[in-house]
């Protein structure tokens, strides 16, 4: 028995200050604007180059939250237990840690462990940790707080101590924040808003009390993208907002902790290589059979439905960044408004180190995503509120309530999307708080499953025919 | 909530890590193995948590619980005597196992359980107080915990079913208490896990009973009276008890108030000022469901500079609760084997918009 057993706790633990190594908030304009986008192609933008090879060793090595847990208490609180360091490449210390954290040493010379980006972006699949698979399983339903004051009980006197409290303290300023009541869904925008308002955005300087208006206390749901599309992508994030130099917006994890430019500069510069390693990632290929005659009709009902937004695949391959309007896609709107109306937190990013190179506009609308992988990322839509592809392509197949089934979780090749159980109730009508979390509600606010209705028109033979294609991509 | 288990877990073995080593005196059989520090772990690490519900059954619940890897008996109390002196005391009985079996040996000296007991009788001036602490083991019959409760020798505290009471009788040098506590209401309030953690696996189970009426004899320096007055029990028992460490400290406060309304707080803080709270507050008013109090609302009245605080505040607006939580005077920690401060307070401010005033007992550890 280990003393501290729990794999979700220590994924909980991991993910404070998740904010982005990919999907993060909705930010900002250009300097000293605040503009919004308009649908259509979104501008491509030259990235900066960076080292692939580089950018994986800093992804699982180095210390980019620069504030964490003491070794020592991490060791004595059974942590160390609770996750398998799985991953290849781990150099030193990191090689003994759960893959979602990274070793560091504060510059007071304590040994810190660190969450890393993988808590949000990786996870399994068939047995594998993929990484840059977005992990649908994620439990931010509980105050993460408390763990971080718990873990206190392990920590030492002296610098520990107060490297302890740093991270326990930005922990306990973001907590309010972050707490979904669903399982499942991530909270990285609005964790992110709230970080930024307590920052100067001249010098990054932590600020106890906010400088801003914090966001709302309930986080719009997410669902965490694959980190592969960025190769194909002019925008970060949903809404397309993150605009320019990926680099500033890959690196806003180091918002948790990072209290000044010095130090931010650094990071970039090692966020440089993470950036192209992320869009040197390659989907993973389908690992069940495909039946390829019933694909290839498929294929040709994908470029008469899909491809004008989604674009083309194969040796013929083109993705048109599309930022599509609200009206026309018709997804929950609530993700996309809020960016819009977050204008102090679009103008503070514009001001800081963060948006210096990165131009942000918020939009009344969704880009239509590359679809490569697709088959690995459910649950669909940027909320995560639809279980697989067979019910995105059916909206009468969409439940309006929805729990996974997590004992184990299972996949389903015929509908590309975790097996699931659909409800006839919501979170209101179950007792149990622990099982009114693990319940999909689309009623709520932001949870809607409504739009991307385009596959109603298709016959149940060209959506079969559809699903087959998308396992191909 | 695993990282109180982990919690739980360290906890238990600074407290079997005391208690390990008083018992392993040389004059012991060989069989007794040498002390170790990861012995207590591993005891710890041979009891499952307690389920996560706990079905009550009373009286059967006042005993001991010998399933579970800990267990204590806390009683304090305000009384006075017939010259209407004032005076406070406690007693608590703690219990953890070595194993969850008796050792399989015939010998006498073969334990299962050990006992720590903390005795305090505050005599109501400045005068000083008395404090006694014990260690017991269920060896040679000297301690030991059955279906009615537990005892260290002379000290006890047991439920009789006759009366439908509890009985505390506790010696030392200059000290000697025989109480008879009959409850107020019919059933105690139950309490589970750490609170305000909502723990899937509370870890713990037991009770809170205040309002006892308390009838009796002290003896005080050879003057013996008879008194009376207010008290409370609790009782928990399962594998992770509160008990400061590292950064943490922890705090307790009951609260008797003279509206009939009662308080207990459990609480960890930090060392330092700063950090979040955690733990609650339980307001009790007559007639009515316990109600929950974020710790948040508990605090002390000063900022901590390394002492023990002794004056608090517990403040909830969304409850009607103002109330202002000091000791009656200055006061010395008791010079336990682990540190802590426990002693009588004081408190006076409004529940629901009424002025109330009335007792407590405050335990701070960690500091």
């Amino acid at each position: 028995m280990t003393r501290f057993p729990n794999v979700a706790l220590l994924f909980g633990l991991a993910a404070l200050g998740l904010a982005a190594c990919g999907e993060a908030p909705p930010p900002a304009a250009a300097p000293e604007r605040f503009t919004i986008a308009e649908p259509g192609p979104i501008p491509v933008t030259e990235q900066q180059p960076g080292d692939p090879v580089a950018g994986y060793r800093t992804v699982v090595n180095r210390g980019y939250v620069t504030c964490g847990i003491p070794y020592d208490a991490f060791r004595s609180s059974g942590l160390l237990e609770a996750g398998e360091p799985r991953l290849s490449g781990r150099e030193g210390r990191n090689a003994e840690l759960p893959y979602m954290f990274n070793s560091t040493v504060s510059g007071e010379g304590v040994e810190l462990v660190v969450s890393n980006c993988l808590t949000c972006h990786a996870s399994e699949f068939e047995g594998e940790l993929v990484v840059g698979l977005g992990n649908p399983l994620l439990d931010f339903t509980n105050d993460p707080s408390v763990n971080a004051e718990l873990l206190g009980a392990f920590v030492e006197d002296g610098a520990p101590a107060a490297a302890w409290a740093k991270w326990a303290d930005r922990i306990a300023a973001i907590a309010p924040y972050m707490v979904t009541d669903t399982v499942g869904v991530n909270p990285a925008p609005n964790l992110t808003l709230a970080l930024i308002a307590h920052r100067d955005p001249a010098t990054l300087a932590w600020s106890a009390e906010p400088r801003l208006e914090p966001p709302p206390r309930e986080p719009l749901p997410t669902k965490v993208p694959p980190w592969w599309r960025m190769q194909h992508k002019a925008a970060m994030f949903y809404n397309g907002s993150g605009r320019g130099d990926h680099v500033r917006y890959m690196m806003m994890k180091s918002l948790v902790c990072t209290d000044d430019i010095g130090e931010a500069a650094e990071i970039a510069e090692w966020f440089r290589d993470v950036r192209a390693y992320i869009a040197s990632l390659e989907p993973p290929a389908y690992p069940f059979p495909v039946d390829e005659e019933l694909a290839a009709q498929g294929e040709k009902v994908f470029a008469g439905t899909c491809a004008g937004c989604h674009g083309s695949y194969g040796a013929d391959r083109a993705y048109p960044n599309l930022l599509i309007d609200l009206e026309v896609v018709g997804t929950d709107p609530a993700y996309a408004r809020q960016a819009v109306e977050s204008e102090r937190f679009v103008r503070w990013f514009n001001r800081s180190f963060y948006g210096q190179g990165a131009e942000a506009m918020p939009a009344l609308g969704y880009v239509a995503p590359p679809l490569d992988a697709v088959w690995a990322t459910a649950p669909y839509l940027h909320n995560g509120s639809i279980p697989s592809i067979a019910a995105l392509l059916d909206s009468t197949q969409r439940p309006t309530y929805w729990q996974m089934d997590t004992e184990p979780r299972q996949y389903d090749p015929d509908t590309l999307g975790w097996r699931f159980e659909a409800l006839e109730f919501g979170k209101e009508a179950v007792e149990d708080l622990q099982r009114a979390k693990r319940i999909y509600d689309t009623t709520r606010h932001g949870y809607g499953n409504q739009g991307h209705q385009f596959g109603d028109a298709l016959g149940e033979q060209e959506r079969s025919a559809l699903v087959e294609y998308l396992k191909t991509l | 909530m695993r990282i109180l288990t982990a919690l739980g877990f360290i906890v238990t073995a600074l407290l079997l890590t005391v208690l390990y080593y008083w018992s392993a005196d040389p004059g012991e059989p060989a069989s007794v193995p040498e002390p170790s520090l990861v012995f207590p772990v591993d005891a710890a690490e041979t009891f499952a948590d307690p389920p996560t519900e706990w079905e009550y059954r009373f009286p059967a619940d006042h005993g001991s619980h010998p399933g579970q890897f800990g267990e204590y008996w806390w009683l304090a109390g305000q009384l006075h005597d017939d010259a209407g002196r004032a005076r406070a005391f406690q007693l608590a009985i703690y219990r953890l196992a070595l194993s969850q079996d008796r050792p399989d040996t015939e010998s006498r000296w073969g334990t299962r359980d050990l006992f720590r007991g903390q005795l305090l009788l505050d005599p109501g001036s400045y005068d000083g107080f008395h404090a006694d602490e014990r260690f017991g083991r269920d060896a040679l019959g000297l301690s030991g915990s059955d279906a009615t409760g537990a005892w260290i020798e002379d000290w006890s505290i047991v439920h009789d079913p006759d009366c439908g009471c509890f009985r505390l009788r506790a010696s030392s040098a200059d000290v000697r208490l025989d109480l008879t506590l009959h409850p107020s209401s019919p059933l105690p309030v139950t309490i589970r896990g750490m609170p305000g953690l909502d723990t899937p696996e509370p870890g713990s189970h037991g009770y809170w009973w205040p309002g006892l009426r308390v009838a009796g004899e002290v003896e005080y320096q050879g003057l013996s009276t008879s008194v009376a007055g207010d008290a409370l029990l609790e009782h928990v028992w399962g594998r992770r008890l509160p008990v400061a460490q590292g950064q943490l400290t922890t705090n307790r406060l009951w609260l008797s108030l003279d509206d009939g309304s009662a308080v207990r707080c459990l609480q960890l803080r930090r060392r330092g000022n700063g950090g979040v709270p955690l733990g609650d507050c339980l307001l009790l008013v007559p007639d009515a469901h316990p109600v929950r109090i974020a710790s948040r609302a508990w605090a002390p009245a000063d900022p901590l500079d390394g002492d023990y605080p002794l004056r608090w505040r517990l403040e909830s607006p969304a409850h009607g609760i103002a109330l202002e939580i000091e000791a009656p005077r200055e006061r010395a920690a008791p010079g336990f084997s682990l540190p802590l401060w426990s002693g009588l307070m004081q408190s006076a401010g409004t529940v629901d918009g009424q002025a109330v005033q009335g007792w407590g007992w405050l335990e701070l550890s960690g500091y």
